[in-house]
């Protein structure tokens, strides 16, 4: 476990020691993979956004200045990255409900506790999907990252007012998506 | 309150963070109001569904292996210079590159914006240093030098004559002359004599060059 800040660590990258980038990624490689992944439910395409996310940094890390912390630009890099894919998917194709879904492909027929949930799973993937971006990423990083809305706003640049209303919205459509099923 | 005030609340006590008084202010107005308990349901109808989802799992050894995907990455994925991506042996030379053209586009600007050659817009040393030498030589040995260093400070068409090409050049150079001569007496001989600068040279030596100068013009 090493103990320098990700501040320390900069610096050190920036003064020509590329393992400090290494020790970056270790720090924050599963809290970047989880919050793509939420926004793209398939994890090889999670998978491609995350280690473009990681390389972005390694582009950028010698112009970034500090004036925001690590992972609130960490973040922000994901969410901008998962959101440009999700429109260049769209651009590609059609929605359908069964992207992103792990198919069953045994042909033994699923226990019915674990058929309920996996179509529960399927259900909240895709309401999450269909959410409005912003909507989407407020949701992420408040529901599963568990985020305070004050970093959620930093990250965002978003008042905390604003992305109260918009998680509202969100865990509501999701509420509905899930009733109706569909 | 308005119900769009409540909204927050809602969430708020779903989510087991509501305060005691908001909470009781909440339960009071879901009793009086269709809309916002109908929402109090959908959102705990999505937080009951979001509890009940499987938890997504990586891959086993997937954060074990990342690092060394990355950095391969790294390596390996071109960077885009305006949306073209650019081949590895390229990236290399993106630096230096970049630096070079830079410093061709300051020296290209340079070139284009200084005037091609306006004297009178340049000290002695800089109108001298375009001059052909052979051209500075005959300046000095001519008869006006020979009077601009005995201070008489006469223009003359004759050292013009002496130039094979009696160019704007020279013009410039014997008003120079002239204007040195006024302002700093002897600086233009230790000018002419050399690159020393003209607080470098002793007085002793400025006048052997003077001497020397003049022996030569005449």
């Amino acid at each position: 476990m090493d103990h320098r800040s990700d501040l320390e660590l900069i610096q050190e990258f920036k003064n020509g020691n590329n393992n400090a980038f290494n020790l970056l990624v270790l720090r924050y490689q599963e809290k970047v993979y989880w919050v793509v992944r939420r926004l793209l439910p398939d994890h090889d395409e999670a998978d491609d956004v995350v280690q473009d996310v990681f390389v972005k940094v390694y582009r950028s890390l010698n112009s970034f200045k500090g004036e925001s912390s690590f992972y609130t630009w960490l973040y922000r890099i994901a969410m901008n990255l998962s959101l440009n894919e999700i429109r260049r998917k769209k651009t590609r194709r059609t929605f359908s409900l069964d992207d992103g879904v792990m198919q069953h492909e045994s042909s033994e027929p699923l226990p019915l506790e674990r058929m309920e949930r996996e179509e529960q799973t399927r259900l909240i993937k895709a309401a999450i999907e269909r959410l409005p971006e912003k909507q989407k990423k407020v949701f992420v990083l408040r529901y599963y990252e568990e985020l305070p809305y004050e970093e959620i706003s930093k990250i965002l640049k978003t008042s905390v007012g604003g992305l109260k209303a918009n998680y509202f919205h969100a865990v509501k459509k999701i509420g509905e998506f899930v009733r109706h099923g569909m | 309150m308005e119900c769009d005030t409540y909204r927050t609340l809602l969430v708020e006590k779903q989510e087991g963070t509501i305060s005691s008084d908001n909470k009781e202010i909440l339960e009071r107005h879901l009793l009086t109001c269709d809309r916002c308990a109908e929402d109090f349901a959908l959102i705990g109808a999505s937080f009951d569904a979001l509890r009940g989802a499987r938890d997504e799992e990586a891959p086993t050894h997937y954060f074990t292996n990342l690092l060394p995907r990355i950095r391969r990455r790294i390596e390996n994925q071109p960077r885009t210079f305006a949306g073209l991506a650019m081949p590895v042996w390229a990236q290399r030379f993106l630096a230096p590159g970049s630096a070079l053209a830079v410093l061709g586009c300051i020296v290209g600007l340079y070139i284009l914006l200084l005037p091609s050659f306006d004297p009178s817009k340049m000290g002695l040393r800089e109108i001298v240093a375009e001059v052909p030498r052979e051209d500075i030589d005959r300046v000095t040995e001519s008869v006006l030098y020979s009077n601009v260093l005995t201070r008489t400070m006469e223009p003359s068409q004759r050292m013009l004559e002496t130039l094979p090409n009696p160019a704007i050049v020279s013009q410039h150079i014997e008003r120079e002359l002239v204007d040195d001569q006024l302002k700093h007496g002897h600086s233009l001989s230790v000018f002419l004599a050399g690159d020393s600068p003209y607080e470098d040279i002793a007085d002793e030596d400025i006048d052997s060059i003077i001497m020397k100068l003049n022996q030569t013009s005449l």
